[in-house]
């Protein structure tokens, strides 16, 4: 999936004018689209460093004159959105490991051609895509099971996408070949000791890719909580964000310990609320932030198994 | 069976989860079609028959909600071709090293959550502390409260959506359009063919038959403009026009506090949005398969 030959025959051919415009004006265009791309993350990060009164008042576009930790200080000492955090990764791993059992072992099974009723299996999956119960029956449902306003509605679940599924199956189809399979059956292997001892050790790849759709998913998730969950020390980061920062009920953080001496120390505390909401922003997504170099190459990966038609 | 019983093993957790998650609920779409009472349940609750459907239909904020539904999402399918020509662009990228840095950027937003995207939106576009309306006093024009108005919500909501996926949605044309085989391309300017008239007749239809199926996807999606992101930049202000089915549904429901009266009509209604989603995919898909070879299924 490389294009350095292209990138070599290009080169043999002599360049006109209309090419280096060509090039020029692309160029220029994909600067600035990268530009207005980083931008934005760019400014959350200038305004929590900034002095709130530089960030409310002043015209910090680029760099910020002044700089300073207050900001992350208080938010540091914000006891709701640390719980909401340590939620998040109880969720995210607990949920990450509960769709991986689900997903690996039936994606392996499907990959096998010769298994009867694996096209209605498929079909069986492939439906969820296009009708649902909706939220009513969904909510009665999960009622009747009685995980509303519990941790478990956070972790089980239908556990299992029909994209999935289907890009796991196109790894194992594509990447071990069946004679692999063969020589095991002929030794008397089971199904299951194949999928153990021959596919698992060959499975990284697509288990990092899956391990890591469902944790970005659950991180990111605040739905789920928002309609099921109404104990507050349950919350996971999202809701509390979607609290302090949409809702803008800035009530909800622990401003008592700051102390209205004067007129000016009012309006900073005022200006403060807003530099910690953008210091709030930058530490919900630094995980991301520091695995993302690390982990881009398997997103990526996942979407070229995807698009190869299985 | 025989040796497969292992396998059915293996895809077994996956069905019952599924038939428990998904299946069940289904059946619950009968309440649609009930007079819903939460002492009786769904099974000893009266019939109905259409009634939920032809209330909805006779309100006059049906065509409010139904055409601020397929507005948004009309909108939204407009931005589809962003990514094909931003992956078209990056793909005339000669320098290896710039293509990688210009997509590790561009696929960053992907990774941010949707409550602080429109969070950022929220902060950004804020009439007294946002960046945006600081730079258009700072211009010497009029702080707009964006997120008040009625006339600014779509254009928040989609162009937001676009800075999220526009990198991201690149990654599938651009591992099509590596697959181009590089005589062909080398052939081609050897006739006189300019970079130009390689990108329109060499990498485009490369990519065309991705573009079909993703389109089919799309208009399957139409009815189905998400809860999340519609109901997190919805304000009091701008609820005539951020009001789609998804919210709408959770306003006369869960929304209402408690409140089990409209539950019957909500489902009547996430229903009729189902089948509207589903009648237009079959369509779609058939349409896909009488011009072309590509399909869904």
């Amino acid at each position: 999936m490389t294009n350095a030959p292209a990138l070599k025959t290009n080169n043999r051919i002599k360049r006109s004018t209309g090419d280096v415009i060509f090039d020029v004006v692309n160029i220029a265009l994909i600067v600035l689209i990268t530009l207005i791309m980083i931008y934005p993350m760019w400014y959350v990060l200038i305004v929590s460093f900034a002095s709130p009164e530089e960030a409310v008042r002043g015209q910090l576009y680029f760099w910020p004159n002044s700089f300073t930790f207050e900001a992350y200080q208080k938010v540091f000492a914000e006891k709701k959105i640390w719980i909401g955090y340590g939620n998040t990764i109880i969720y995210t791993i607990t949920h990450t490991l509960y769709t991986l059992a689900l997903t690996i072992p039936a994606a392996y099974a499907l990959s096998k051609k010769n298994m009867p009723g694996r096209l209605a299996i498929t079909w069986y999956f492939f439906a969820t895509m296009f009708i649902s119960g909706g939220l009513i029956p969904s909510y009665m449902l999960n009622k009747s099971l009685g995980l509303i306003n519990t941790r478990w509605i956070m972790i089980v679940g239908m556990g299992v996408g029909y994209s999935n599924l289907v890009i796991t199956r196109t790894y194992y189809q594509t990447s071990i070949p069946s004679e692999v399979y063969e020589s095991a059956y002929i030794d008397g292997a089971t199904e299951w000791q194949t999928f153990i001892k021959i596919a698992m050790p060959l499975s990284g790849a697509i288990v990092a890719v899956m391990a890591l759709y469902a944790a970005v998913g659950t991180w990111g998730s605040w739905y789920t909580a928002f309609i099921y969950i109404t104990d507050q020390t349950k919350w996971p980061l999202q809701l509390r964000l979607r609290q302090i920062l949409i809702l803008d009920s800035t009530q909800s953080l622990d401003l008592q310990n700051m102390t209205l001496e004067d007129q000016m120390e009012m309006q900073h505390q005022a200006f403060l609320v807003t530099t910690m909401k953008y210091a709030i922003i930058f530490i919900a997504c630094l995980p991301m932030l520091v695995l993302y170099p690390f982990v881009q190459k398997h997103f990526v990966k996942g979407v070229m198994i995807g698009s190869v038609k299985g | 069976m025989g040796r497969y019983w292992q396998l059915y093993l293996m895809v077994l957790p996956p069905i019952v989860t599924t038939f428990i998650w998904h299946y069940i609920p289904l059946y619950g779409v009968l309440i649609a079609f009930k007079d819903f009472d939460s002492n009786l349940g769904i099974l000893h609750s009266p019939w109905y028959g259409l009634y939920h459907f032809r209330w909805f239909f006779a309100r006059p904020s049906f065509w409010a909600i139904l055409w601020n539904t397929i507005r948004i999402s009309l909108y939204s399918f407009a931005t589809f071709p962003c990514s094909i020509i931003f992956a078209l662009m990056i793909n005339e990228l000669t320098s290896k090293k710039f293509k990688k840095t210009v997509q590790m950027i561009s696929y960053m937003p992907h990774f941010i959550s949707t409550v602080v995207v429109c969070s950022m939106v929220h902060m950004f576009f804020n009439a007294s502390t946002g960046i945006v309306n600081k730079a258009i006093v700072a211009l010497g024009g009029e702080a707009i409260e964006f997120l008040y108005r009625t006339d600014t919500f779509d254009h928040l909501y989609i162009w937001s959506g676009v800075w999220q996926g526009l990198g991201w949605g690149t990654i599938i044309y651009l591992a099509n359009l590596a697959n181009v085989s590089p005589d062909l391309i080398e052939a081609a300017r050897i006739d006189g063919a300019t970079r130009w008239d390689i990108v329109i007749h060499v990498n485009i239809p490369t990519i065309l038959p991705t573009i079909v199926i993703l389109l089919i996807l799309r208009v399957g999606g139409i009815l189905g403009v998400g809860f999340e992101k519609v109901f997190l930049l919805q304000t009091q202000r701008n609820i005539s026009v951020s009001r789609v089915i998804s919210t709408y549904v959770y306003e006369l429901t869960l929304g209402a506090g408690g409140s089990t009266i409209y539950w019957d009509t909500s489902s009547a209604i996430g229903l009729f949005n189902s089948i509207v989603n589903l009648i237009l995919i079959i369509m779609t898909n058939t349409f896909a398969r009488r011009v072309s070879d590509v399909t869904l299924w």
